[in-house]
């Protein structure tokens, strides 16, 4: 009997790590890292494959990324099928770790995704727009790293509470910010479709000048009806995003006398807004202080 | 045309020179216009206020101003404010101030619109606390 005891304790710590070794943690967000970082503490080891400033858009994993991920005990992606490698992911981590489409387990909101010549309705990937969307990926990412480590309990759950409500602090700092803005105000113009998740959350209208992906060119019609609602709608201010060509934003303040109030983080966190803190603080002093 | 380089050249200036304003003007971007928003008319917006506990002060901010302020409030608390209110609603901040150490507490806010529609919001809270209403 006590054979098969130990037995049985062999088999259940299999795909768990031991407590002197660290979860190996793979992760293709720049969100999905901090929330990592913040909830697993010195117990996780995270390979950052896309950091601040880089378009997860148009991010490629290198082989040196697909050897990280094939060693790593969690792989943690945005999902909502804002990483086009998916399939390749899937192929390099067949031997190990458990891969984890965060976004997929938030709700969504629909947008048009343009293709060249012709569009269709999708998901909208920008979930991390959203506290509350933030807030919930931090329960799967707590829920996975108890799944690899379940000694570690405890610990997980401890710094999960401690920095929801982080989170829900910053979600007051914004509500109160945005408070200082009209309701007939809340229009924001930015490069592309990248807000909607703010917007639901804090009461804005969405006016986008291109589709999803930043690189996605608008036509000339398109433009000219864009700057017809923005001089309809009163729009004081509009917006252009941190690795963006801003060209066609500087275009339509000219033509609507609007003014352009600088630069947004859409695509997760930058070089000069490192935490999700930061990348909201900036965000949001340069929507209300714009539109104001 | 005959005549000295320096004379023609001289000539040259002197043209450019008077065409100058001409030029500016046709070269130069469009003036860069603002858009212009007209400030809202005021409304009044009536609050009546419930405590479950006496705070210290309470203050209300409506678009970054404080509108209301006023320290060891009553348990009720009937409010006229004057401010831009639009069809669509607001928002107000309350920045109630209950003791540190006192339990929780609560704040219930019944809001009348300038369309006499009744809305009502409640925030918790122990110690300083600092809550956005919507309204609707």
């Amino acid at each position: 009997m006590r054979y098969f005891t130990l037995l049985f304790a062999c088999f259940a710590l299999v795909g768990s790590v031991s407590a002197q070794e660290k979860i190996r943690v793979s992760s293709f967000s720049t969100i999905l890292t901090e929330i990592t970082e913040a909830v697993g503490g010195d117990r996780v080891a995270v390979t950052a494959h896309v950091k601040p400033g880089i378009d997860p858009h148009d991010f490629e994993p290198k082989p040196s990324d697909m050897r990280a991920v094939a060693t790593a005990d969690v792989v943690l992606l945005s999902a909502k099928h804002m990483e086009g490698y998916l399939g390749r992911l899937k192929e390099a981590t067949n031997a190990k770790g458990r891969l984890v489409e965060v976004g997929n387990a938030l709700p969504s909101l629909d947008l048009t995704v343009q293709h060249g010549d012709h569009s269709h309705d999708g998901e909208d990937p920008h979930w991390w727009h959203s506290i509350r969307n933030i807030a919930r990926a931090t329960k799967v990412v707590r829920d996975e790293l108890i799944r690899v480590s379940p000694a570690d309990k405890a610990t997980f759950t401890a710094s999960t509470t401690a920095y929801l409500a982080k989170l829900d602090a910053l979600d007051k700092w914004v509500k109160a910010k945005v408070a200082e803005l009209p309701r007939d105000r809340r229009k924001l113009v930015t490069n592309h479709d990248a807000f909607g998740y703010f917007a639901k959350d804090y009461g804005f209208t969405v006016m986008p000048i291109a589709g999803v992906s930043k690189n996605a060119q608008p036509g000339s019609k398109a433009v000219a009806e864009l700057i017809e609602a923005i001089k309809k709608a009163g729009v004081k201010a509009v917006f252009s995003e941190d690795v963006a060509n801003p060209k066609v934003v500087q275009e339509i303040t000219k033509e609507t006398g609007a003014k352009f109030a600088g630069e947004l983080y859409s695509d997760g966190l930058g070089k000069s807004a490192p935490t999700i803190e930061a990348m909201f603080k900036h965000n949001v002093t340069a929507i209300v202080n714009g539109l104001k | 045309m005959r005549g000295s380089p320096i004379v023609r050249a001289l000539l040259a200036w002197i043209a450019l020179l008077a065409l100058a304003p001409l030029l500016t003007k046709v070269t130069s971007a469009v003036p860069h216009t603002t858009v212009a928003v007209a400030a809202a008319p005021t409304r009044k917006v009536e609050l009546a206020l419930t405590f479950t506990a006496q705070p210290k002060r309470v203050a209300i901010l409506h678009l970054g101003r404080e509108v209301f302020a006023k320290a060891e409030p009553a348990a009720d608390e009937e409010v006229t404010l004057d401010i831009p209110w639009p069809e669509q609603g607001g928002e107000l901040l309350f920045k109630v101030e209950w003791s540190a150490d006192a339990p929780l507490a609560a704040m219930r806010a019944r809001l009348t619109d300038p369309r006499d529609v009744e809305i009502e919001r409640s925030l918790w809270g122990a110690g300083p606390t600092e809550t956005v209403l919507n309204f609707p």
